[in-house]
C-alpha cells in the first residue's frame, strides 16, 4: 500500500530537482554573459553566485512538498480521481471505501506517473542560457565593452613599464612592449617579511633588501641595462626574459634602457627606489623617577618596568648597572650586566620586561650610587642597531659624612709642615744663632734639637731615593715623580712619612725596620733573572755620579744633624750649606736632561741685529682663482627657460635638452634624501627631455617642483645698473654745497 | 533761428544728386521725343520739382536749432540698475548712452548739455571727450578685493619682493597668498576677525629672469577664489672689482676678503708689511700690483675698502684724488673703523661721532650680537643709516656727489662667522656694501606710466636717455614714436596700444641690452583694483566740472511730409497730363 506514497515522493523529488536545475541554468547564463563582458573569471563567478542565490530566493524550489504534489497530480491525471490525498493519510484512519479507492489510485499512479513530468521551465531556461551565451560572445568579439575590460584590468596595464625611443625620428617603429614584469623584493631574513612580488616599479623596501627584476619583451631586444644613479648595470638573459638583482642600500632612482633589433635605443620612465631604514629599538621605562633616594633603613629595592619595541624584532636587551663607591679621587666604579626577570625572546617586536634591582644584593653601602640604563639590540644585519635608555640613578643617602675644611675665619692653613727643606733649615739655623743672646739656654737647646730632628727628617726623605737604611719595605712606586728632586713631599708620600714622624722617638722606627727587612729576605728564585725596579738598591734611576752625590749629601746631613744635636748650630751651618749645594746640583743635573733634547735656536747674527735694514725683504704675492660654487646652475636655467615656454615666448629648442638633462642630474642629487617627493619632477624633466611631455601643464609641474627644490638665494653684494640722470647728478652735487 | 541747412545723409549727397540729374535727363528726353508743344515746358518744370522732392526725401534735410537742456546718462561698467532707473524716471527725456571703449560716443555727447555718469567711470584716456560738458559723476561703491597695491617689479636676485596693499572687505578666514611662478607659496596672511584691510607680503625669488608671480586669494580650505598675476623682472647682480687697502693684515679683512672672493668677485688686497713693502693678494683676477693709486687705477674698481689709518694718512693730493673719484664717477669707499677714526675731526673724517659707551649691539633680524666701538653716529645732513640695531645706527654712508663713503661702528664682525652665523655675516656685509657700490651706467631708463596695461588700451611710458637720434622698436620690429619733452631734453614719452597679452618688449633699435619688458594683463585681471582706481580718478576729474549747462546747437531733420505731398502732386500731374491731351 505504501507503494503509492513512494511514487508520490519520487515525483516530488523530481519536481524539486528540476526546479533547482532551472535556477542553475539561469544563473549559469547570467554568469557566462558576465564573463564575456568582463573577461574576468572572478567577476563572472561572483555574478553567477549572486544570480544563483537571487533566483533561489525567488523560485524556492524546496517549497514543493507532498501536498502540492498530490494536488498537482489530482489536477493533471484523470485516473487519480482526485484521490491522491488518500495516499498521504494513514491507512488505518480510512473507511473501507476509501481504502479501496486508495488501492486503485496507487495502482494507477504506478503506471501513470512515469508518463507525466512535473511542471518545469527547463526549456525556457536553456533557451535563455543559449541566448545569453551567444549575445555575450558576440559582444566580447565586437569589443563593444572594451572599456569595461580596461576598467577591470587597468592596474596591470598602468604598472607595466612604458618605453620611449630616445631617438625621436624612430617613433614610427614598433615599440617592444613588456609582456611580463615581475619585481621580487626579498627582505632581509631577520625582518621575517619573506618575499614580495609586485609589478609596481616604484619600490619601497627595508634597507639591505634584495630586489629582483624580471622583464619579458614581446619583441627580441638586446643589451638591456638598468641605470641607477648614474651607473649602468646590465640585465642577464635568462630563458626568454631578462633579470637583474640589486641590493637596496640607499634611496635613489632607476630606469631601464635597451635596444631593439634595429639598434634603436629605448628608455623607460624614471622609477624610485626607496630604502626604509631599520629603526633602532625604542625603550620606555615606566613609572620610575630618574633619581631615587633611599635612607639606610629603607628596603632598598627598585621595581623596573620597561617596554622595548622595535620595527622588526629585538635581539637582546639587558640592564647595565654601575655602582660608584667613595668620593673625590678615591671613587671606584663597578659595572655589572643584569638580565631581566623574563627571558628575552629573540625576534619579538614588543617586549614587556621587569626587573627588581636590590641595592643590597649589589653590595651597596651608605653613600654609594647606582647608575643604570637599559641597552637593547635589534637583529639588523650586518650590524645590529643598538639603543640605550636614559640613565637612572639610585642613591643611598649618607648622613654622616664629614669633610676636612679649612675654616674660613682662621686665615691660616693649619696643616702641619712635615719637614723642612734644607734652605729653610739654614735660615732657621741662622736665625737661631742670631737669637742666641736673647733666648734662654733651655730654649736654645730645645730649638737646636728640633732643628736636628728636622735635618734628620730631610735626610731620611732623601735617603728614600737611595734605599738608604730606610724603614721602607719597598720604594714608593711614585719614585719617578719625585725624580725632580723636590725638597717637598708629595701627597702620596705623606702617609708613610707622617707615620714615621708621628712617633716620639725616631729610633723606634729603625728598630721596627729590622725585622721587617728580615722578613723581606725571602728567597726569590727568579731574582737573578729580573731587572727589579722595585728594589731601591738596584735602582737605575740615577746615573752613578748622581748616586754618589746623593750619598755624599746624606753623609753631610748626618754631620749637620750631629752638630745641631750637640747644640752647636754654628758648626752645623757649613755642613748644611754643603748639603744644600749638593742637593741643588742633583736637581740641576736632572734639569740638564730636559735641556739636552730641547730646541736649539739658530745663532743670532749679532752684526745685523736691530739695524732696521729691510733690503732683503720682498713684497709678497699670492694669486688665487676661486671657482664659484654654483651647484644649481642648470636648475636655475631650466626654471627660467620653462617660464619662457609657459608664457609662450619661446619654442623648445634642441639646445634646451641639455639644460633639462643637467637640471635632472642636479635635482637627482637633491632628491636622494627624499626620492618620493621629487620623483614626479624628475619624470617630468625626463619627459621634456625625450619629447613625451612637452606640454604647458607638464612645464608648470616641473617648474613648480624645481622652484620648491631650489635652496634659498644667497646674500651677496653686487653691482647694479642705473641710469644717471643729469638733473639728479646736479641735485646731488648741489646737495653737498649746502651741507 | 535758422542758420544752415544740412542733410542727415550728407555722405550720399553726390550720388543722389547725380541719380536725380540722370533721372531728370531721362524724363526730359522722353518728353522731348513725345513732345506736345503745349505742355512740354510745364511738364519739364513739374518733373524737375518732383525729382527734387524725391531727392530731398532721400537726403533728409536738417536745420540747426539751439538746445539748452538736453541731459544724458552714461552707463559705464558695473553701474547700478536702480540708479539707472531712478535717474531715467527723474529726468524726462534723458538720453541714455552705453559706454563702450570700442565705440565712439563723441557725436551723441555733442548734443548734450549735461550728463550723468554712473558705474565705475570712464577710463582716463577718454576724459578729453568730456572737456566742455557738465558731468555729474555718481560713483559706485568700491568693489570687494584688492583696491590698493604697490610692489617692486624690478629687483635684483637676492633682494626681496615687497608687496604692500589693502584688501577691501576681505572674507574672514581667507588667505592672501603670494606665489611664485610655479605656484609655491612664498608668503601669506589670513584675514582675521578685526577686518584690517592692509597687508604686506614679501618673498625672495630664487632665480633670475622674467616671471609671472601670482597673488591669490584662497579660502580656509585652500580653494582658489581669485588670482591675479604679478609680473616681476629679476636681474642678477654683476660681480664686483674690489680693492682692499690695509695698513697691516687683520682678521676682519681676512674674512671679508674670503667672503667676497668666494662669491666670485675680483678682489685685490694690499696690506702693508713694512715700509714700502706690501703683501698683495689677487682673487679671481690677474696679478698686477697696485702701488700708485692714480685716477685710472681708482676707476677700475667698484668699491675700495680701506682701514682708517691708511685712508686718513694719505697725502692731501691722494685724498683729493679719491674724493674726486667718489664725487664724479660714483666710486664707493668703505672705511674700516679704528679708534683713530673716531678721534679724528669731523672735517677730515667725513663722519661725526659721539661717545655712547655701548660695547655690544644686536643685529637687525638676527639673534646675534656683536662687539662695537663705544661710539655712535651723530646726526648729519648727508649721512644716511644703512644698518640699524637696537635703535642705533651701526653702519652709515655719506653721500658725496655721485659716490658714497661708508663706515661702521662694528668692531669684529668676523665673530659672526666663528659663531657659525654665516647667514648673518653675509646679510650684514651685503647690506653695507650694496649701499655704496658704484652703479653701472645704463644708457636708457624706461618707466611705465600706466601700471596695469591691457590689450587695446593705451600704454603710456617714459624714456630717459642721453642718446640722440635713436628709434624705438617693439617686439615685432615695428617702430614706436616718442615725444621729447621740451624742458627736459632727456625725457621722452610715448603711447602704444599692446596687441597681445603677456610679456611685450620695447627696445632701442640695435641695442638689445636696453630691452624693456612690460606685461600686458588680461581684461579680467585686477578687476577690483582697476575699478577702484577708475572710481577715484573719475571722482577727482569730475569734482570741479562745469556747473553751467552749455547750449548746444542741434540739427533737427525737417519734416519730410511736405516733400511727400509735393512729390505726389508732381507725379500725379505727370500721370494726368498725357491723358488730358489724348482725350482732346
Amino acid at each position: 500500500m505504501e507503494l503509492g506514497k513512494q511514487h508520490l515522493m519520487k515525483f516530488n523529488q523530481r519536481w524539486q530537482l528540476l526546479g533547482y536545475l532551472e535556477v542553475f541554468l539561469y544563473a549559469l547564463g547570467v554568469g557566462l554573459f558576465a564573463y564575456f563582458l568582463a573577461s574576468n573569471i572572478l567577476i563572472a563567478l561572483a555574478v553567477f553566485t549572486l544570480a544563483l542565490l537571487l533566483l533561489l530566493l525567488i523560485k524556492h524550489p524546496w517549497s514543493h512538498n507532498l501536498n502540492t504534489t498530490s494536488s498537482y497530480i489530482d489536477a493533471h491525471v484523470a485516473e487519480a480521481s482526485f484521490s491522491t490525498g488518500l495516499l498521504l493519510q494513514p491507512e488505518e484512519s480510512l473507511s473501507n471505501l476509501a481504502r479501496l479507492q486508495r488501492y486503485k489510485v496507487s495502482h494507477e499512479l504506478k503506471t501513470r506517473l512515469g508518463a507525466i513530468n512535473p511542471p518545469n521551465k527547463i526549456k525556457q531556461a536553456s533557451a535563455v542560457l543559449v541566448v545569453l551565451v551567444v549575445v555575450g560572445f558576440l559582444l566580447s568579439k565586437l569589443g563593444l565593452f572594451s572599456g569595461v575590460d580596461d576598467v577591470f584590468n587597468s592596474n596591470s596595464n598602468q604598472e607595466h613599464i612604458q618605453f620611449v625611443a630616445t631617438d625621436t625620428l624612430a617613433i614610427e617603429l614598433v615599440l617592444p612592449k613588456i609582456t611580463e614584469q615581475v619585481i621580487t623584493v626579498s627582505y632581509p631574513a631577520y625582518t621575517r617579511l619573506g618575499h614580495k612580488t609586485t609589478a609596481e616599479p616604484n619600490v619601497k623596501a627595508v634597507v639591505n633588501s634584495k630586489i629582483d627584476w624580471r622583464l619579458q619583451f614581446d619583441n627580441p631586444v638586446s643589451s638591456v641595462f638598468m641605470e641607477r644613479m648614474g651607473e649602468s648595470f646590465p640585465l642577464q638573459k635568462v630563458d626568454d626574459g631578462y633579470t637583474i638583482r640589486q641590493s637596496l642600500k640607499e634611496s635613489g632612482f632607476y630606469s631601464f634602457k635597451f635596444k631593439n633589433e634595429d639598434g634603436v635605443e629605448f628608455t623607460s620612465d624614471l622609477f624610485s627606489l626607496e630604502a626604509i631604514p631599520d629603526n633602532t629599538p625604542e625603550i620606555e621605562i615606566l613609572g620610575l623617577e630618574q633619581y631615587t633616594y633611599f635612607d639606610f633603613l629603607d628596603t632598598k629595592k627598585i621595581q623596573l618596568q620597561s617596554t622595548i619595541t622595535d620595527d622588526y624584532g629585538i635581539d637582546e636587551a639587558y640592564i647595565i648597572a654601575t655602582v660608584s663607591k667613595g668620593s673625590g679621587e678615591s671613587v671606584k666604579f663597578r659595572e655589572e650586566k643584569l638580565n631581566f626577570n623574563e627571558a628575552i625572546q629573540k625576534g619579538k617586536r614588543n617586549l614587556n620586561v621587569t626587573k627588581n634591582i636590590d641595592l643590597d644584593a649589589l653590595k651597596m653601602e651608605v653613600g654609594d650610587e647606582l647608575y643604570f640604563y637599559i641597552e637593547a639590540y635589534d637583529e639588523k644585519e650586518p650590524k645590529r642597531n643598538v639603543a640605550r635608555s636614559e640613565t637612572y640613578f639610585a642613591v643611598i643617602k649618607d648622613t654622616v659624612t664629614d669633610q676636612f675644611a679649612v675654616e674660613g675665619t682662621l686665615g691660616v692653613d693649619q696643616m702641619p709642615d712635615y719637614f723642612r727643606s734644607q734652605r729653610q733649615l739654614i735660615i732657621d739655623t741662622e736665625k737661631l744663632i742670631k737669637d742666641k743672646p736673647t733666648i734662654s739656654t733651655q730654649e736654645f737647646k730645645s730649638r737646636s734639637n728640633e732643628l736636628g730632628f728636622d735635618q734628620k727628617a730631610l735626610r731620611l726623605k732623601y735617603g728614600q731615593f737611595m734605599g738608604d737604611e730606610s724603614e721602607m719595605a719597598e720604594a714608593p712606586s711614585e719614585i719617578e715623580t719625585d725624580e725632580a728632586g723636590e725638597d717637598h713631599d708629595h701627597a702620596e708620600d705623606q702617609e708613610n712619612i707622617l707615620k714615621e714622624y708621628s712617633h716620639d722617638h725616631d729610633g723606634d722606627n729603625e728598630h721596627n725596620l729590622v725585622p721587617l727587612q728580615e722578613s723581606e729576605e725571602a728567597e726569590d728564585p727568579l731574582r737573578d733573572y729580573l731587572h727589579n725596579h722595585d728594589d731601591p738598591e738596584e735602582s737605575t734611576l740615577f746615573e752613578e755620579s748622581l748616586k754618589t752625590k746623593l750619598r755624599k749629601a746624606l753623609s753631610i746631613m748626618w754631620d749637620a744633624e750631629l752638630y745641631l744635636r750637640l747644640y752647636e748650630p754654628e758648626k752645623s751651618l757649613p755642613f748644611q750649606y754643603d748639603a744644600l749645594k749638593l742637593i741643588q746640583e742633583i736637581k740641576n743635573s736632572a734639569r740638564i736632561y730636559v735641556h739636552r733634547i730641547g730646541f736649539d735656536p739658530p745663532p743670532i747674527k749679532e752684526e745685523s741685529r736691530l739695524t732696521g735694514s729691510i733690503d732683503a725683504i720682498d713684497n709678497f704675492r699670492k694669486t688665487e682663482n676661486l671657482e664659484l660654487d654654483q651647484p644649481f646652475k642648470s636648475m636655475n636655467k631650466a626654471v627660467e627657460r620653462l617660464e619662457k615656454l609657459i608664457q609662450q615666448q619661446a619654442v623648445f629648442l634642441e639646445g634646451d635638452k641639455e639644460v633639462f638633462a643637467n637640471a635632472g642630474n642636479e635635482l637627482a642629487i637633491l632628491a636622494i634624501e627624499n626620492p618620493g617627493k621629487y620623483l614626479g619632477v624628475l619624470q617630468g624633466l625626463k619627459q621634456i627631455e625625450n619629447n613625451t611631455g612637452r606640454t604647458i601643464s607638464n612645464y608648470k609641474t616641473v617648474q613648480k617642483g624645481l622652484l620648491s627644490a631650489l635652496p634659498k638665494t644667497k646674500q651677496i653684494p653686487g653691482a647694479r645698473n642705473t641710469y644717471t640722470d643729469e638733473i639728479n647728478s646736479l641735485f646731488l652735487k648741489h646737495l653737498e654745497t649746502y651741507d | 533761428m535758422i542758420n544752415r541747412f544740412s542733410f542727415v545723409h550728407n555722405d550720399v549727397l553726390i550720388p543722389v544728386l547725380i541719380a536725380g540729374l540722370v533721372l531728370f535727363a531721362i524724363f526730359f528726353y522722353k518728353e522731348w521725343v513725345t513732345r506736345n508743344r503745349r505742355n512740354f515746358v510745364l511738364n519739364a518744370v513739374v518733373a524737375f520739382v518732383t525729382i527734387a522732392a524725391l531727392v530731398l526725401l532721400v537726403l533728409e534735410p536738417t536745420k540747426e536749432v539751439e538746445v539748452d537742456d538736453q541731459k544724458g546718462l552714461l552707463l559705464t561698467d558695473g553701474f547700478d540698475e536702480q540708479q539707472n532707473d531712478s535717474l531715467v524716471s527723474l529726468n524726462k527725456g534723458i538720453k541714455v548712452l552705453n559706454y563702450d571703449s570700442g565705440k565712439s560716443i563723441r557725436n551723441e555727447l555733442d548734443s548734450l548739455t549735461s550728463i550723468y555718469v554712473i558705474g565705475q567711470g570712464i577710463p582716463s584716456y577718454d576724459f578729453s571727450l568730456f572737456n566742455d560738458l557738465s558731468v555729474d559723476y555718481i560713483p559706485k561703491e568700491n568693489p570687494s578685493g584688492i583696491n590698493r597695491l604697490s610692489y617692486t617689479n624690478h629687483i635684483n636676485l637676492g633682494e626681496k619682493v615687497e608687496i604692500v596693499g589693502s584688501y577691501n572687505q576681505p572674507i574672514k578666514g581667507a588667505f592672501l597668498v603670494f606665489e611664485d611662478s610655479g605656484g609655491n607659496g612664498l608668503d601669506s596672511i589670513q584675514f582675521g576677525e578685526n577686518g584690517n584691510p592692509d597687508f604686506s607680503l614679501s618673498g625672495s625669488p630664487k632665480t633670475s629672469g622674467t616671471y609671472v608671480y601670482q597673488l591669490t586669494v584662497k579660502d580656509s580650505t585652500g580653494v582658489l577664489l581669485d588670482g591675479n598675476p604679478l609680473p616681476i623682472e629679476i636681474k642678477e647682480k654683476k660681480p664686483l672689482r674690489v680693492l682692499i687697502l690695509n695698513n697691516f693684515p687683520t682678521f676682519e679683512t681676512k674674512y671679508l676678503k674670503n667672503f667676497l672672493a668666494e662669491e666670485g668677485h675680483e678682489v685685490i688686497v694690499r696690506s702693508q708689511l713694512t715700509k714700502g713693502k706690501f703683501k698683495f693678494e689677487y682673487f679671481n683676477t690677474s696679478s698686477s700690483p697696485v702701488y700708485e693709486l692714480t685716477d685710472a687705477v681708482l676707476n677700475q674698481f667698484d668699491l675700495i675698502i680701506s682701514d682708517a689709518d691708511t685712508y686718513f694718512n694719505f697725502s692731501a693730493s691722494l685724498k683729493n684724488r679719491f674724493e674726486k673719484n667718489i664725487r664724479e664717477s660714483g666710486l664707493g669707499v668703505f672705511i674700516q673703523p679704528s679708534e683713530f677714526l673716531f678721534n679724528l675731526r669731523e672735517s677730515s673724517s667725513y663722519f661725526k661721532f659721539k661717545r655712547d659707551a655701548i660695547d655690544e649691539v644686536q643685529l637687525p633680524n638676527s639673534s646675534n650680537s656683536l662687539e662695537k666701538y663705544p661710539y655712535d653716529f651723530d646726526e648729519q645732513f648727508l649721512v644716511q643709516p644703512i644698518l640699524k640695531g637696537d635703535g642705533l645706527t651701526i653702519a652709515a654712508y655719506k653721500q658725496m656727489g655721485l659716490g658714497r663713503v661708508a663706515t661702521t661702528t662694528i668692531s669684529n664682525s668676523y665673530q659672526l662667522l666663528l659663531n657659525g652665523s654665516d647667514e648673518a655675516y653675509k646679510n650684514c656685509w651685503t647690506q653695507i656694501l650694496d649701499a655704496i657700490i658704484k652703479k653701472n651706467n645704463m644708457a636708457v631708463e624706461w618707466k611705465a606710466v600706466s601700471h596695469i596695461p591691457i590689450v587695446d588700451a593705451p600704454f603710456d611710458f617714459n624714456l630717459y636717455t642721453n642718446l640722440k637720434g635713436f628709434s624705438i622698436v617693439n617686439e615685432n620690429g615695428g617702430l614706436v614714436a616718442t615725444v621729447q619733452k621740451p624742458m627736459i631734453s632727456n625725457k621722452y614719452s610715448g603711447i602704444i596700444y599692446p596687441k597681445k597679452k603677456g610679456w611685450n618688449t620695447l627696445e632701442i633699435e640695435s641695442d638689445s641690452t636696453s630691452q624693456f619688458s612690460y606685461y600686458v594683463y588680461d581684461d579680467v585681471n585686477w578687476k577690483s583694483l582697476r575699478t577702484t582706481e577708475s572710481i577715484a580718478a573719475n571722482q577727482k576729474r569730475f569734482k570741479n566740472t562745469l556747473n553751467k549747462n552749455r547750449t548746444v546747437t542741434n540739427d533737427r531733420p525737417i519734416s519730410p511730409i511736405s516733400f511727400y505731398i509735393l512729390f505726389l502732386i508732381g507725379i500725379g500731374w505727370l500721370w494726368l497730363s498725357p491723358k488730358l491731351i489724348t482725350d482732346k
